[in-house]
């Protein structure tokens, strides 16, 4: 792995214009993803890590949605910056999305060579005869027995885990750099959602893909991610590599989440909850974000929202603890 | 040596769905076996965790207990009493003892009812209650849950997911039911909020003394919230135990697969991961023999042949398996 970021977000602001006000859905975020790294976007619903990954892929829910600040920098480009037909030539080419519900993303009423070839299409000039060969690459990369049958077929033709390969095919077509992939909050059944994360597991020791998950599932963390950034109402709270995040966790929330879980291999009588609710994010507090669920916070907490502190190689966190305590190194 | 006190008590229970075909109907309308012989037990202020995938059956047992389907062979007793054969004032007071609590908070809760007549709804069946006295107690109900009591006057929008999962929970205990249906209770809610209301649920059993039939596809909520854990796999029950016996020692290959895919807790623990392959058939036309016969890696020609029964294997684990 090359110490390069093969994409860096810097400072990103994407606000909602609603007629209920103006919602800072992310708030000045930064992180970076390095090549053939897989970094985790874990949050609750409403802390805006959907709402980043859309930004990236300059998607966001029209006419609401707009990047107010920041910068998405690839390659040397700020793709904040580029027009909507320049954005164009980077999605699906340059970076994919994968969802993990594939009934959503796959057209009922097209073939899946139809589906598998679009983006090749428009990405890339084949003749039908190169176009034939690589959508049977691409599906036998997926692990779909007998492409050359399949290609005919249509979604409902297939099962819930044939149809995830496709998906995966389409995304991986024109061998992007970065797959997004954003799991929905509603839950797949155990075994289909193994299948799925192996299929990522594939994917990219085939194709050394950098992969961004976004996810509110620590489980999916441990089992995925090289890295993990910790997001709440709109910001990145705690960011460090995976093992780190899981033994020496230094934001009270991301300890408070950890400690949540109901676990299969420790026995809890009660699970240390966080009581309350996240800040509305039309009118966020001025201090820490969490401080008004924070057990340990104080007045500090309150007024000022505290600086990123990097406690040691890759392990930053906005905690103003961290920054008075004797972990302070910065 | 525990004695138990069945409050609930499934034998066999069955439950056939015709599927309507199109305008040329030749032969029997195939059946979905969506329940096939499921026995269980429900003990008086325990809970009792069903598992399984989707369309493995565990809401459809659910319904039949709720009656909201009707049996087609094998008896639900709740106290000694087929369900079946009640009506009038019998009917009545099972259904005040039986209540529900479904997983989405938001389409579960009437968006026109304010809070308190939601919860007061309940109360109004019963005629011991005057409006003052109902307020009151739609107050207490309330406080019990963690929420204000002027939380009655606001409309179900007013709230959170977690929030009105609250209100879905005070509901159900209007009645002050010995039981309650729990079907996915904490799967639409965020990581935070979902520990919030799992710790209110086993305070309100400490409290109160009810029993929770709790459906999910969650191990880890599962087995923290239960007492025992019945696994499903296409209509039939597969294994039955305590849940920390189920855990330690899984026997069935199925419960076996299930809890090798179940996400790790630790970065590394990643590599104990395990899937099977495949997925679930159609219960339209079910493998011969043991259902999980073609995605086992286990599987014998016997079991192609012959249905395993459950079988006792002691200290109350039960498993349906032919290796076992």
């Amino acid at each position: 792995m090359t110490a390069d970021p093969l994409i860096e977000v810097r400072d990103l602001k994407t606000y909602l214009f609603t007629r209920r006000g103006v919602v800072r859905a992310v708030d000045g975020v930064s992180f970076s993803i390095r090549e053939g790294e897989t970094l985790g976007l874990v949050g609750e619903s409403g802390s805006g890590k959907t709402m980043t990954a859309l930004s990236i892929e300059r998607v966001l829910p029209q006419p609401a949605g707009r990047i107010v600040g920041g910068q998405v920098l690839m390659g040397g480009v700020d793709l904040v910056g580029l027009s909507e037909a320049e954005m164009e030539s980077i999605r699906g080419r340059r970076i994919a999305m994968i969802l993990q519900d594939p009934m959503s993303s796959l057209n009922p009423v097209m073939t899946i060579g139809t589906q598998v070839a679009e983006p090749l299409r428009t990405h890339q000039r084949l003749d039908s005869r190169g176009l034939h060969d690589r959508i049977k690459e691409m599906l036998a990369l997926v692990r779909i027995p007998a492409p050359e049958t399949r290609v005919r077929e249509y979604p409902h033709q297939m099962s819930g885990g044939m149809r995830q390969r496709v998906v995966g095919a389409i995304a991986l077509s024109c061998q992007p750099r970065l797959l997004i992939a954003d799991e929905p909050t509603t839950s797949l059944d155990v075994t289909i959602q193994a299948q799925y994360l192996r299929l990522l597991e594939d994917i990219q020791a085939a194709q050394g893909v950098s992969i961004l998950i976004i996810t509110h599932d620590f489980g999916i963390i441990a089992r995925t991610c090289d890295r993990v950034a910790v997001m709440y109402a709109g910001r990145i709270v705690e960011t460090a590599d995976v093992r780190t995040l899981f033994d020496r966790p230094l934001h009270p929330y991301t300890q408070a989440l950890l400690e949540s879980r109901p676990r299969l291999d420790v026995r809890r009588r009660r699970l240390a909850a966080i009581e309350g609710q996240p800040p509305d994010l039309r009118s966020p507090p001025a201090g820490c974000r969490f401080a008004a669920r924070c057990p340990k916070a104080t007045t500090v907490c309150h007024d000022r929202y505290p600086p990123e502190v990097t406690v040691d190689n890759g392990h930053a966190v906005s905690c103003w603890l961290v920054v008075g305590g004797e972990h302070a190194r910065a | 040596m525990h004695v138990p006190d069945v409050l609930l008590d499934v034998r066999d229970a069955t439950r056939y769905f015709a599927v309507r075909r199109g305008l040329w109907r030749f032969g029997a309308a195939p059946t979905v076996k969506a329940v096939d012989g499921v026995s269980f037990s429900v003990e008086s202020g325990k809970t009792f965790g069903l598992v399984g995938e989707s369309g493995c059956g565990k809401t459809t047992t659910a319904k039949l207990i709720l009656l909201l389907e009707a049996i087609d062979a094998g008896t639900i007793r709740f106290r000694d009493i087929d369900i079946a054969s009640l009506d009038g004032t019998a009917l009545r007071r099972y259904r005040k003892s039986v209540q529900a609590v479904l997983q989405d908070p938001y389409s579960s809760l009437s968006p026109r009812m304010r809070v308190g007549e939601i919860i007061g709804e309940p109360l109004r069946a019963a005629s011991d209650f005057t409006p003052v006295s109902r307020r009151e107690r739609v107050g207490e109900l309330l406080t019990g849950v963690g929420l204000r009591s002027d939380a009655a006057d606001l409309f179900p929008h007013e709230f959170s997911g977690g929030q009105r999962q609250r209100i879905a929970i005070a509901r159900a205990l209007a009645t002050e039911p010995e039981l309650i249906v729990l079907d996915e209770p904490v799967s639409a809610l965020d990581v935070s909020i979902r520990a919030q209301v799992i710790n209110l649920l086993s305070d309100i059993q400490e409290r109160t003394g009810v029993a929770f039939l709790l459906i999910a596809h969650d191990l880890a909520v599962v087995k923290h919230m239960s007492h025992s854990i019945g696994v499903m796999y296409l209509g039939r029950l597969v294994e039955t135990a305590a849940a920390d016996e189920l855990h330690r020692r899984p026997l069935h290959p199925y419960t076996q697969a299930l809890l090798g895919a179940a996400l790790p807790a630790h970065p590394d623990d990643r590599h104990q991961t395990a899937e099977i392959a495949g997925e679930v058939p159609s219960p339209l036309n079910p493998p011969s023999g043991c259902r999980f016969r073609t995605r086992c890696p286990m599987a014998m020609a016997r079991c192609a042949e012959t249905v395993p029964i459950l079988a006792d294997k002691g200290a109350g684990h039960h498993v349906a398996c032919h290796l076992v």
